[in-house]
């Protein structure tokens, strides 16, 4: 075996040395590359020799370290001194001014907030006064009355509740409580206002009329 | 056999004049106002849409309209009332050749409406060349001298108008309307609403539904066209041989000055049908009423 070794590595000495060109390398690169970027590349546990030559970089790197230390001119010291007390006069400059921005911020803001709530006081004012306050419920408290009249009438004497005359007055009657439902949902106990009142008395006088009417005509 | 119903009318229409129970109370009263004052350009026109406002408009020799609003709130708690004062709103905008003016009651969620008695008075000063449209409902609109046009939509508000010119349409439904020193083309349709007219020129047209119309002073009206159902007019015309008569009346009483020389029916008619002057190119008075009264007075 050890013969047969030694025969071995005198012919592999005597192999020619041969280097592919660079397309091939490059070809051959290209290829790794795709195999990476698919993620196929198969993990390679690195031979020995390799760890011992990573760990002897490591030791030069760490020689490095050790390398004499120098101390730079004094000149160099007030000069970076100097600048880092410039520095810091305008962090505190900036620091100021973002003070002083903030608090007139803050100034502005309270006499905007004074200036409209007292504008608000000003423009509103108060009073009192002695009022009679209106009782809205009494404008209906027939409604149900005349409705169950006329369902009456009209359940006795169908025929005349189908005139012509009869709808036509019924319409009136309907036009005129939507009026008046109208009028007393916008109406307040406070206002002071007659007119509303007036319009209902109206509407009233003409309900009462078309009333009157309509049981005459049924009877 | 015939069955009689006894209705209890009477006491229907008792019950229907209940006497109203009133009580004094101290109410909180409180008001803001606002001035403004929009800039206006020729052609420009302004629009007004209101509610519970009372609105007084009246001309002014500027390009700007002046605007005095007050919003006023009652209510028997001063806390109630403030909170009720700031639920209504206005706004004003301008959008092209027209200016908007409105106000309306705003909500927030979980806000009930306003429990006070809440009225908005607009006070108005516009330019002479600036057409007025006016919607209200439950105010009142009170017009000045206004003289470019003005347009009129209300129900339950009283319109009262002096020296208005120009071209004139009003629709107004349970709002009497009183005009003094009216001329152009002037239009009224009404619904329950009383109509008083006077110092009259133009030509006037009126169509109304129940309503005690009176006009006066009416001597240079060129047309004056008045069609009416369950109405009375009361016409006051001292010269009256200054017009032609078109009238068309059914159902109604009709009285006349003596010296008014009219063939009426001998029988009190159902319908009377008749002209007076006609073809002498005079000013015309046409009349068509149903059921009602029509008194020319001189």
């Amino acid at each position: 075996m050890e013969k047969n070794r030694g025969i071995l590595q005198k012919a592999l000495g005597r192999l020619r040395i041969y280097s592919p060109d660079e397309s091939s390398w490059e070809q051959l690169e290209e290829t790794m590359n795709k195999k990476v970027l698919a993620g196929k590349l198969g993990e390679i546990e690195p031979p020995e020799f390799i760890w011992n030559q990573i760990e002897q970089q490591l030791d030069l790197s760490e020689t490095s370290g050790k390398l004499q230390e120098f101390n730079p001119p004094e000149r160099i010291w007030n000069s970076i001194e100097k600048q880092l007390n410039q520095k810091s006069k305008s962090r505190v400059l900036h620091l100021w001014t973002r003070l002083s921005l903030a608090a007139a911020s803050i100034l502005l803001i309270g006499l905007i907030v004074y200036f409209s709530n007292s504008r608000k006081t000003a423009q509103i004012t108060y009073s009192e006064e002695w009022t009679e306050t209106q009782d809205l419920d009494q404008w209906q408290q027939d409604d149900g009355l005349v409705s169950e009249a006329l369902a009456v009438i009209c359940r006795e004497k169908p025929a005349a509740c189908e005139s012509p005359e009869f709808k036509k007055m019924e319409q009136e009657l309907d036009f005129l409580e939507q009026s008046k439902e109208d009028i007393l949902k916008r109406m307040n106990p406070y206002d002071d206002d007659p007119d509303l009142a007036v319009m209902l008395t109206k509407i009233e006088l003409e309900r009462t009329d078309i009333i009157t009417q309509m049981i005459t005509l049924v009877n | 056999m015939k069955r009689t119903i006894k209705i209890p009318w009477i006491i229907l229409l008792l019950l229907l004049f209940g006497i109203a129970v009133k009580a004094q109370v101290k109410v909180q009263v409180l008001s803001k106002k606002v001035t403004k004052n929009l800039v206006w350009a020729d052609g420009q026109s302004l629009i007004i849409n209101a509610e519970h406002a009372d609105i007084i408009c009246t001309t002014h020799a500027q390009n700007s309209i002046v605007l005095e609003l007050t919003i006023t709130a009652k209510h028997e708690n001063k806390e109630r009332a403030e909170e009720d004062l700031y639920k209504m709103k206005w706004l004003s905008e301008t959008k092209g050749n027209k200016i908007f003016l409105r106000n309306y009651v705003e909500l927030s969620r979980g806000e009930s409406r306003p429990e006070s008695s809440i009225k908005v008075t607009y006070n108005l000063k516009v330019p002479e060349g600036c057409a007025l449209n006016i919607r209200n409902s439950f105010g009142s609109i009170n017009v000045k001298n206004v003289k470019a046009g003005l347009k009129i939509n209300s129900e339950y508000s009283k319109i009262t108008l002096e020296n208005v010119g120009g071209k004139t349409d009003i629709e107004t439904l349970f709002g009497d309307v009183t005009w003094n020193g009216l001329s152009g083309e002037a239009s009224v349709n009404s619904n329950r609403s009383d109509i008083n007219l006077s110092g009259l020129s133009g030509n006037v047209e009126l169509n109304a539904s129940i309503a005690e119309i009176r006009l006066r002073d009416f001597k240079d009206v060129k047309q004056l066209n008045i069609k009416a159902e369950k109405s009375v007019i009361d016409l006051i015309i001292p010269l009256f041989d200054h017009f032609a008569y078109s009238l068309d009346l059914s159902d109604c009483e009709f009285s006349k000055p003596e010296n008014m020389l009219l063939e009426l029916p001998a029988e009190k008619a159902n319908k009377i049908v008749l002209e007076y002057q006609a073809n002498q190119n005079k000013p015309l008075v046409s009349i068509s009423l149903t059921y009602g009264s029509l008194a020319i007075n001189p």
